[in-house]
């Protein structure tokens, strides 16, 4: 089961592929803080003017988020695995491991939508509502494009690369996901659990 | 089984074949329109952006001119309804449509040159951000021109203008984004052997600092833009989406210290032009850098927008940082007043064009440390008068300086040196219109201390029109240099004589692929390294 025409030095190769993920990631990153920097100003003054944040016609279930979070995290287990498995030349677990991330990513956009149906929030009502849905909305967003990188990834292994020496797209794959957590911690903690 | 492929992401980034051992023949280009539109070629996308971003700012010093006659009584122009498309339209077009998108332009153009790459990194995704940032500035003007923007009117016209404002904004910011990840990605990822970041030539290195201030900055303002067209399309426009405070909550991208970013790649050229047309290595090479970078850190201005914390400009943290930005300006003049000094220097149309871009950049930083400080009593005299001279004088500064990076790389791009005299005629021109335009605004500033000045308003208004004006006359003379530079005496591979970085190592225009052969690097200069050996065998 060994290679049989690996070159024998290494070949120095740009990692090109990861940077560009690295530099996209932050700027998302950036996108989130901004509007979660919005969210808590806003709430801050409305709490501070007397006014409550939260309707009272207006329910934030915490079940939902915390399934979703905890899917994210599956997530990002299951395309570690996939990493690890393509660095070590193991592409039936790998297949697994992507084939599995897509299918959480799927699960996170299900359960997001569920948990629209739940709250009621009404983009006409106020800034509250307005915010919540154009953050979630965007994270929706980010996890649609995390998984389409995972399923790009799944087809372009199935083609043929990524090997030990050269897994940078599932590399890259994985980075992008786990930043999607990442973003999620913020949104759960500050929307959901804080209030 | 085990798999033996080993294949790169996109066949453009395998690495080079040795010379005259060509497997495969490449195939033929596609020419015309089609080969226009489905290009990957960095030179072809590069000199897009710059075509398109200097006819932009023809518009967008246009509507400056027009948006400064508004400030002028007894004028009834422009009529009042079209007031607040045009004041508008001026930022978000100087910025967007012209300032950065030509940075962008000579960054894709010239990067992968300057670090010795075959091609940009993501080839098409540097093809895609062009072609959306095109598509999406088109929508964006047409958005201003059926009555829409922030502040849109209210009829029906009005409010599909504003829509389409907002989601145009936020597709040329997208669009930006996405060129700016593909110039960073280069310079970190395709150096050619040896050039190791700290030889990496200057430009690439403020398109380092000035890609990721942008990355972090512009998603920022994107946020809220996608806010705001939430609410105003699909939400009761009283929060997010009121027409009346749109601009509030995005107007801080043309305001301090933001708009210090579109500056940040000017620093980079004018510490390339310097020491090539002086004819020595560069000083302080460290230093340089570390101020360049310094000067992106403290033009991050995302923290300071108004929705924060709308007080900020009497804050501690908004002070420290006006008065800092100074620092790097004065340690760069320095370090290049020491380079000139060592060096020969020949006044062509880049240095002086880099001069000038310093000399504005100098006083803008000086009226934003001003402006900081309370007790002088500017912020917010006279409709902003202050605030609005100093943004004109960064603008005047960044189109001057990127107006030197396109005549000192138009040799390179088009094939000819550009008019020398068209270079140092334009020089003057911003000069002139620089301080026209935001000079007197700044003194217009004092009129709160000093209470004749508020008498001379007409006068000074009229002053920022002319400025302005001239201002849309130096943007045509810069477009005008780069149409000169399309025909004259063949440029060679160097044609300052002095070139020092590897974009003067290969033909003008470069072939496709750039480069045959780099011999590894072993300094910041290697041309000037060849140039030395040749002469010593």
């Amino acid at each position: 089961m060994a290679l049989t025409t690996v070159a024998s030095a290494p070949v120095a190769r740009p990692r090109v592929l990861m940077i560009g993920t690295a530099l996209v990631t932050g700027a998302v990153v950036m996108l989130f803080a901004g509007m979660l920097a919005i969210y808590l100003a806003s709430r801050g003054a409305a709490v501070a003017g007397g006014t409550p944040w939260l309707p009272t016609d207006i329910t934030l279930p915490l079940t939902q988020p915390n399934v979703m979070f905890l899917t994210l995290v599956m997530g990002s287990i299951t395309i570690q695995w996939a990493a690890y498995s393509i660095g070590n030349d193991d592409r039936k677990n790998a297949y697994v491991a992507l084939g599995l991330t897509a299918v959480i990513g799927v699960a996170y956009v299900n359960m997001a939508a569920y948990l629209y149906t739940l709250t009621g929030l009404d983009v006409d009502a106020n800034s509250m509502s307005t915010l919540i849905v154009t953050i979630s909305g965007a994270h929706i967003a980010m996890v649609i494009g995390a998984t389409i990188f995972a399923v790009l990834m799944v087809f372009r292994a199935l083609g043929g690369q990524y090997t030990s020496r050269q897994h940078d797209g599932v590399s890259a794959a994985a980075f992008f996901w786990h930043a999607t957590t990442f973003v999620f911690f913020f949104i759960w903690l500050i929307i959901y659990v804080t209030k | 089984m085990a798999q033996t492929l080993t294949k790169n992401e996109t066949p453009t980034e395998a690495p080079a074949l040795p010379a005259g051992d060509a497997l495969v023949e490449p195939l033929p280009l596609p020419s015309g329109l089609a080969g226009l539109l489905g290009t990957g070629d960095h030179t072809t996308i590069g000199r897009l952006w710059i075509g398109f971003a200097l006819l932009f700012g023809v518009a967008a010093a246009v509507s400056g001119v027009v948006a400064d006659l508004s400030r002028l009584p007894d004028l009834d122009f422009p009529p009042t309804d079209t007031v607040t498309q045009v004041v508008y339209f001026r930022p978000v077009a100087t910025v967007f449509l012209f300032l950065v998108a030509l940075a962008v332009g000579l960054g894709t153009y010239v990067v992968p040159l300057q670090v010795g790459s075959r091609t940009i990194a993501f080839p098409r995704a540097a093809a895609g951000a062009f072609w959306t940032w095109l598509i999406g500035s088109g929508v964006l003007i047409t958005s201003f021109a059926i009555n829409g923007g922030p502040e849109g009117g209210v009829d029906g016209a009005g409010e599909v203008g504003t829509s389409l404002f907002l989601a145009s904004f936020i597709v040329v910011l997208a669009a930006l984004g996405l060129a700016a990840v593909c110039i960073v990605t280069t310079v970190f990822g395709l150096r050619t052997p040896g050039l190791s970041m700290m030889r990496v030539p200057m430009f690439s290195w403020s398109m380092v600092v000035a890609g990721a201030v942008w990355l972090l900055s512009f998603p920022v303002l994107a946020g809220m833009a996608l806010l705001i067209f939430v609410d105003f399309e699909y939400g009761a426009r009283i929060g997010f989406g009121a027409p009346t405070e749109m601009w509030d909550k995005l107007g801080w991208f043309a305001g301090q210290p933001q708009i210090y970013v579109v500056a940040i790649p000017v620093l980079g050229i004018i510490a390339d032009v310097i020491p090539t047309l002086s004819g020595t290595r560069a000083t302080f090479r460290g230093g340089t850098m570390a101020a360049i970078a310094a000067f992106g850190v403290l033009s991050f201005g995302a923290w300071a927008a108004p929705v924060f914390n709308e007080d900020v400009t009497t804050e501690a943290a908004f002070l420290i940082v006006s008065v800092l930005i100074v620092v790097p300006v004065l340690a760069l003049l320095g370090g290049w007043a020491s380079v000139m000094k060592k060096g020969s220097p020949s006044l062509g149309s880049p240095a002086l064009l880099g001069l000038v871009s310093m000399l504005l950049l100098l006083l803008a930083a000086l009226a934003g440390a001003a402006y900081a400080i309370e007790p002088l009593e500017v912020q917010g005299v006279a409709g902003g008068a202050w605030e609005l001279g100093q943004i004109l004088l960064v603008v005047a500064a960044a189109a001057a300086g990127l107006a030197a990076g396109v005549f000192y790389w138009a040799p390179k791009m088009w094939g000819h040196k550009a008019s020398d005299s068209l270079g140092k005629i334009a020089a003057a021109v911003f000069l002139f219109a620089g301080l026209a335009a935001g000079v007197s605004q700044l003194v217009l500033g004092l009129s709160e201390r000093i209470d004749s000045l508020a008498d001379a308003a007409d006068v000074l208004n009229g002053a920022t029109t002319l400025g302005a004006a001239l201002g849309a006359l130096a943007v045509v003379l810069v477009a005008l240099g780069a149409i000169s530079s399309a025909r004259g005496s063949a440029a060679g591979a160097d044609p300052w004589g002095t070139g020092q970085t590897l974009e003067w190592a290969t033909s003008s225009p470069p072939p496709r692929g750039n480069f045959a052969e780099l011999a590894p690097v072993t300094s910041a200069e290697p041309v000037l390294d060849a140039a030395g050996a040749k002469e010593a065998s």
